[in-house]
């Protein structure tokens, strides 16, 4: 099988069971591909399946139906995960939100960041303290860092951490889930300055996962747009923003605001109420590139 | 107009165990009836304690060093915690940034709303309560109150949970709002709806808003004026056209160029370097002095007072006293000396 594409999803559905006859369906039918080398970004509102979708990805949940091909692995099938298990739990990564709780706090950074290195059981060249030392100043650290604790750094730093501990296992595929949202608008910059560099260095695939589609756009090279557990839109960005054909994708870009007060005030924010049709059709191909869920044949 | 809060060289300490944190330094702005005056700055510059210290909701070994609040032109810098206690709400009222855990998860959001209402008029009879907690559920754009009353806060979500949070602080009719980073913890979209709340609040009630934030695309939609705070200290404050089109003080600057919409097109967000330094014994001089291109050899030796740009736009930065290098600044285009 070809491995053009790094990821490949189809038809995946996960539902969430509550009490007795009730669920959530958290994701219906999605499917889209990830290409090798690509920044992916994946947005839309909380509660539209977009970490339920990243979870998924890295084996965290298992699937009620479709597939998730890692490099033509199929991941959701647990024969196949169980035989390709060492490689798939290292070269893939995961970055979370909240870095304040996803770090250890007992823990040096120095453990943190070689903790996945141990697990693995790979030895490093020199020393676990020099690849710990190198994998920090790769995210922008120094190597004061390694002996402190993550009480002691701050949110931006603290993610910086969280990104050492990724690169570290030198992954192929990274998902990080709204590795941004918690940290404020300078840092959040620095951050994304530092994730285009790495990828262009290490050349990894990347799922970047947000609701602020003003760094996706800056970032990443494809988008997916999600609403209420399905995909309702994909298309490269620079498409994306100049022609979007989804209502939902219309809104979600005028809900930003403007840093012009000019411009801003007054300016009408749009909201979206689903139009059934809309929800239920198809992922359908509008031009090359560019899928739209749509219900109607004239768009 | 008059102004409803002035607050006058306020210095705020906390005893910690490693020294003494300041992080409220020397600040002084006033806010108008009926104003919307943002505060912007990264995390960790003391936007959140400025608000707290004028509530005096501050830990027990925070202290007021120095400094006026006067409310309606009464200082209340002095004041107890029970005469305090009597203040807030009524005058002041808080909306924090995180609903979640600002709401009590074993009560229903009725009797959330019911127990502000009733802490602030206790002479109210229980349908004068039942009463007035709808009328607020409605003022917050919560439909169908009557029988919403009834659910608790994990029936909610984070958007709704804010509208009844600013139910609650609206419940006794203040006239100073501290919005604490509202909508950070919000999606864009439910974003827009709050902040159209607000504003339509705002005008409504004619309350003056203290908005605190680190998004200068919420500063646009919403405020008269803004303030920018860099360690605890407010280092340009004008109103919103003046910090938007003429910034002064690099900082400014920095904040503004690091904005994805300004990027268009290019490889590479410009960013300010490094991070706020700590509040423990902050440094001499102009405490942004180690992050500014343009800083001067004054900047490390004195921290500069406030130079007038017009008379409602003031910026503390050497730049801008004569003989100081004449420095442009262009949006997304970082600097441009001459």
């Amino acid at each position: 099988m070809a491995v053009e594409n790094m990821l490949e999803i189809s038809h995946l559905t996960y539902v969430f069971p509550l009490s007795g006859n009730l669920f959530i369906k958290a994701l219906d039918d999605v499917s889209f591909s990830v290409r090798r080398g690509e920044i992916f970004g994946l947005v839309g509102e909380s509660g539209s399946g977009k970490s339920t979708l990243a979870r998924l990805i890295m084996n965290v949940y298992q699937p009620c139906s479709g597939r998730i091909f890692y490099k033509g692995i199929d991941t959701a099938d647990p024969r196949a995960f169980r035989q390709n298990k060492g490689m798939l739990q290292t070269s893939r990564q995961f970055i979370f939100q909240d870095s304040g709780t996803s770090l250890n706090q007992r823990m040096k950074v120095e453990d943190i960041v070689t903790e996945p290195l141990r697990i693995a059981g790979r030895k490093p060249d020199v020393s676990y303290r020099r690849t710990a030392s190198e994998a920090l100043g790769q995210a922008g650290l120094n190597e004061w860092y390694l002996d402190r604790y993550p009480a002691n750094l701050s949110g931006g730093e603290r993610q910086r951490v969280a990104i050492a501990r990724a690169l570290v296992m030198e992954p192929e595929l990274i998902v990080a889930d709204e590795p941004i949202a918690s940290l404020d608008a300078s840092m959040q910059a620095q951050m994304v300055n530092l994730f285009h560099r790495l990828q262009e260095e290490r050349e990894f695939t990347f799922l970047f996962i947000a609701h602020d589609l003003a760094m996706v756009k800056f970032l990443c090279s494809r988008v997916g747009v999600m609403y209420r557990g399905r995909l309702v839109e994909v298309a490269e960005t620079k498409e994306l923003f100049k022609n979007p054909l989804h209502a939902y994708t219309r809104v979600l870009m005028a809900s930003i605001p403007i840093p012009d007060p000019r411009k801003e005030r007054g300016r009408k924010i749009p909201v979206y109420e689903p139009d059934s049709e809309e929800l239920a059709g198809e992922l359908l191909e509008a031009a090359p590139g560019h899928l739209v869920r749509t219900g109607r044949q004239d768009q | 107009m008059g102004n409803i809060l002035e607050v006058k060289n306020l210095s705020v300490s906390i005893d910690t165990e490693e020294g003494i944190v300041e992080p409220v330094r020397d600040v002084s702005f006033s806010l108008a009836e009926g104003e919307v005056l943002a505060i912007v700055g990264e995390s960790g510059c003391g936007k959140s304690m400025l608000c707290k210290s004028i509530m005096k909701l501050l830990p027990p070994s925070a202290r007021l060093v120095a400094g006026e609040i006067l409310v309606e032109g009464k200082d209340i810098a002095g004041l107890g915690e029970r005469a305090m206690e009597k203040l807030r709400g009524k005058v002041f009222s808080m909306v924090f940034q995180d609903p979640g855990r600002v709401l009590n998860p074993t009560m229903s959001i009725g009797s959330q709303i019911a127990e502000a209402v009733r802490i602030h008029a206790p002479a109210l009879s229980e349908e004068a309560v039942s009463e007035r907690v709808l009328e607020l559920l409605n003022l917050v754009g919560i439909e169908q109150g009557r029988e919403r009353q009834r659910l608790y806060p994990h029936n909610f979500s984070g958007g709704m949970k804010q509208r009844c949070v600013m139910a609650i602080a609206l419940a006794s009719d203040p006239r100073v709002l501290f919005a604490d980073e509202p909508t950070t913890s919000l999606d864009v979209t439910i974003q827009a709806q709050i902040l159209d709340l607000l504003s339509s609040l705002q005008k409504k009630l004619r309350m003056a808003t203290v908005f605190v934030t680190h998004d200068f695309g919420v500063v646009a939609r919403v405020a008269d004026r803004a303030a920018v705070m860099y360690a605890g200290k407010i280092v340009e404050i004008g109103t919103a056209e003046e910090i938007f089109y003429d910034p002064r003080h690099p900082y400014t600057w920095g904040l503004l160029q690091s904005l994805p919409f300004f990027a268009r097109g290019k490889r590479e967000l410009p960013v300010m370097p490094g991070s706020p330094p700590s509040l423990i014994n902050p440094p001499k001089g102009d405490a942004f002095a180690c992050r500014n291109p343009y800083a001067l050899a004054i900047d490390y030796e004195e921290a500069p007072p406030f130079f007038k740009v017009t008379d409602t736009h003031f910026a503390a930065t050497w730049l801008l006293a004569p003989g100081a290098p004449k420095i442009s600044f262009r949006k997304g285009g970082g600097f441009c000396g001459s």
